[in-house]
């Protein structure tokens, strides 16, 4: 008998879309140090790979998680490059920016979501 | 007869299927039982690890360091908690690969022991050049902006990658510097480098074991310390999973196989001894097939991180644009246009962006081109100046490197006697030691081909042990395999850990930096020891800094017979608006252990200076002092 998951494919992308507006929120306002602190930390590190991250091939969830921090960082540091050569130094909108990337790969994981996985169960 | 045999026999079988048929009923629970209880002892085993860390950080003074570094104070418990470790480790992989998550925890739980406990230790940032850092991403928070032309640390300038990601991590998180989390770099890469090393490893070799071992070794031996607060860290992070993405999804071979699945094959097939090597790649691995958009998103990343790395660091592109090229050469993976690209972007950042440094620097880099001799004998401390205990510690790290070099060769001929030519990993071994002919690197170049060279030789090192799927089976192996890791923590201990007392800063010191740093005139002169103390993390432009040992030997020797008159001539200089000389217990660490000057000079300057008539202490605590002249004042 062919059982269908529920597609909870939605949940880390909507997730990732609310932690960088929450991010970006605490951090233009500079309210709550603590949370901004971790929110921060969690979101650069992870945020903007993990939003494209279902994307990816990886095979297990050490190759994931690592391709999903590689990828933040990068996306991090070339963001903060270019304003720093365009003479644009401005974190909040570096990070405006950042927050806008992973919005997008969240959106599109919603748009194009992966087909729901199947599992045989097997009668006795 | 016949018949009666044929019976019997039928007979006897029927027995035997009932007899399994009863085992089958009643095994199981019992197999189940014996494998939990064989899945508890590594647990056991890495929870008496964990204790045994645990219980050694109070009782260790990192002040009563000897000139062996952390080794002098670490008590027994430490090092039995490696041992409790290690033996699990080998247990484990030699008999129960399939256990990934407690193999994982294993090479965590070794991360951890050795790359936090100095974090956790010290209360303070350790070794001097990751304060360095820190003062090029405080330089960015303030400015906004980098100076390319600037006199101190100008090839940061040219490259700050690294340091404007760190300066907007600092500002969102609404920090004041990075100093409030710096100290946890070398922890948080070296398990970047883990994650990244297990997706090498996997398109290597589909033998868990020797995925596993590989990783162990490599941080058993990764003695190198280029895991801290720098650029180098980061370029390398991002190198190891620049060519992990590669061999995994872009292996040639794999490109072959993967026909039905929308992915092109080589226009013409090779010939050749490329070709025949190109056949004989690894281990014929079958990853998850790519679909075109996937292609797209990890060329996207490999691209991204490319870049990061050409903006970030000066010579992780060249080591990777070497790899690149030669993978691509070989056959091993495509696109074939990324060596192109990369080259193009590293050029374009060399003679494009980075111009300041390279008009300054290019004369001096083609200058040591081909002076293989200087460039490998400037990395090496002079064993006659150091101390007794750096000499040891010295001999370890050499040792040490020599033994890898030489097993992971071995491992490599094993193998190959076995049918296994590594061609990617062996490529990836010999593509860092050309760079001995190009640079010497500031001195540091031999270290740092090792490190690129790592990962693939402790790959070999852990293929000497399983040469092939068969192999290993026997008590033999893991046996010797965690006799060789015992040895090789012993080494790696010394040379790891042996500087610690010069890379340690007490609190003490980090308190006189920041009196310095927040007190010193702009402009001022500030006359160091040396350069190993909490240095120019903040405001660090503001001021010229000379470091008594980087001076000429006769200078020196000046100095060191009669500070008083010297300083005073150096400091009465009125281009600066003011001079200060500081002094502190790290830098009498490095002078006396190192022998950048004899043993004993900077206590003796110190005294000299406390007794002059021409100088006033302006700040002393007990592991610091800061002189100013008394006729001209700050």
């Amino acid at each position: 008998m062919k059982m269908e998951r529920m597609d909870l494919s939605w949940l880390l992308p909507v997730a990732l879309m609310v932690a960088g507006l929450l991010t970006a929120l605490v951090v233009l306002t500079g309210i709550f140090p603590l949370p901004r602190l971790v929110l921060v930390f969690a979101f650069l590190f992870l945020g903007p790979g993990l939003a494209f991250a279902r994307l990816l091939p990886a095979d297990d969830i050490f190759a994931r998680v690592t391709l999903s921090i590689a990828l933040s960082l990068g996306i991090d540091a070339v963001v903060a490059m270019i304003l720093l050569y365009m003479d644009a130094w401005s974190y909040q909108n570096i990070l405006l920016i950042i927050v806008g990337i992973t919005l997008l790969g969240s959106i599109l994981q919603i748009s194009h979501p992966r087909e729901p996985e199947t599992v045989q169960e097997e009668r006795e | 007869m016949a018949e009666r045999y044929q019976q019997r026999s039928k007979d006897l079988e029927d027995v035997k299927s009932e007899f399994s048929t009863y085992l089958g009923r009643t095994q199981p629970g019992a197999t189940a039982v014996l494998h939990e209880l064989q899945r508890l002892l590594p647990i056991a085993l890495i929870a008496v690890a964990v204790f045994l860390w645990l219980i050694s950080l109070p009782v260790v003074k990192p002040r009563d360091m000897t000139d062996i570094g952390l080794l002098s104070v670490l008590p027994v418990t430490y090092y039995l908690g490696l041992i409790v470790l290690t033996a699990s480790f080998s247990y484990t992989v030699f008999r129960h690969a399939e256990w990934r998550w407690l193999l994982f925890l294993h090479v965590l739980t070794f991360i951890v022991m050795i790359h936090a406990t100095p974090a956790i230790l010290y209360g303070t940032l350790r070794y001097s050049w990751a304060w360095k850092h820190v003062g090029i991403t405080d330089y960015i928070m303030r400015h906004g902006s980098v100076n390319p032309n600037i006199d101190f640390f100008n090839a940061y300038h040219n490259w700050p990658g690294f340091f404007a990601l760190n300066a907007l991590i600092t500002q969102a998180a609404g920090l004041s510097s990075a100093l409030d989390y710096a100290s946890w770099a070398t922890l948080f890469f070296n398990l970047m480098f883990f994650g990244a090393l297990l997706t090498i490893y996997r398109s290597l070799t589909t033998d868990s074991r020797l995925i596993w071992l590989s990783v162990w070794f490599f941080f058993l031996t990764d003695w190198i310390g280029q895991d801290y607060f720098a650029p180098q860290s980061f370029g390398y992070f991002f190198y190891l999973v620049i060519i992990g993405i590669l061999l995994r999804w872009f292996a040639i071979r794999r490109q072959r196989r993967s026909l039905d699945q929308t992915m092109p094959i080589p226009a013409h097939p090779r010939r050749g001894l490329w070709g025949w090597l190109a056949e004989r790649i690894s281990e014929p691995v079958e990853g998850p097939a790519l679909a075109p958009a996937q292609r797209v998103l990890l060329l996207a990343i490999v691209i991204v991180l490319m870049a990061s790395i050409v903006f970030s660091h000066q010579l992780t592109p060249f080591m990777l644009l070497s790899a690149l090229l030669m993978l691509v050469l070989f056959g091993v993976i495509y696109p074939r246009s990324l060596p192109f690209l990369m080259g193009v972007m590293v050029l374009a950042w060399v003679f494009f962006v980075a111009t300041p440094f390279t008009g300054q620097n290019l004369n001096s880099m083609l200058s040591s081109f081909g002076t293989v001799k200087s460039n490998v004998s400037g990395n090496l401390i002079n064993l006659h100046e150091a101390s007794t205990g750096q000499v040891v510690i010295a001999i370890m790290g050499r040792g040490l490197t020599l033994m890898v070099i030489f097993l992971a060769a071995a491992g490599f001929l094993r193998r190959l006697r076995k049918g296994h030519f590594d061609l990617a990993a062996m490529l990836l071994v010999v593509i860092p030691f050309p760079m001995l002919v190009a640079n010497n690197y500031g001195g540091e170049i031999l270290f740092r081909i090792y490190f690129f060279a790592l990962p693939f030789m402790a790959f070999f090192l852990s293929g000497l042990f399983l040469p092939t799927q068969e192999s290993g089976r026997s008590l033999v192996a893991p046996v010797l395999s965690a006799l060789l890791s015992v040895g090789i923590i012993v080494a790696f201990l010394f040379a790891y850990y042996g500087k610690e007392k010069q890379y340690y800063f007490t609190p003490e010191e980090v308190a006189a930096a920041n009196y310095l740093y927040g007190n010193a005139l702009p402009g001022s002169l500030l006359i160091e020891g040396t350069g190993d103390y909490p240095a120019r993390f903040r405001n660090y432009e503001l001021y010229t800094y000379v470091p008594i040992d980087l001076e000429p030997t006769e200078a020196k020797a000046q100095i060191i017979a009669n500070p008083a008159s010297e300083m005073q001539r150096w400091m009465g200089n009125r281009q600066y608006p003011a001079a200060y000389i500081f002094i502190t217990r790290s830098m009498m660490a490095e002078v006396n252990m190192v022998g950048s000057m004899p043993a004993g000079s900077l206590e003796s300057i110190t005294r000299k200076l406390m007794d002059s008539d021409k100088f006033k202490v302006l700040y002393s605590n007990q592991d610091a002092v800061i002189f100013v002249l008394k006729d001209r004042g700050p």
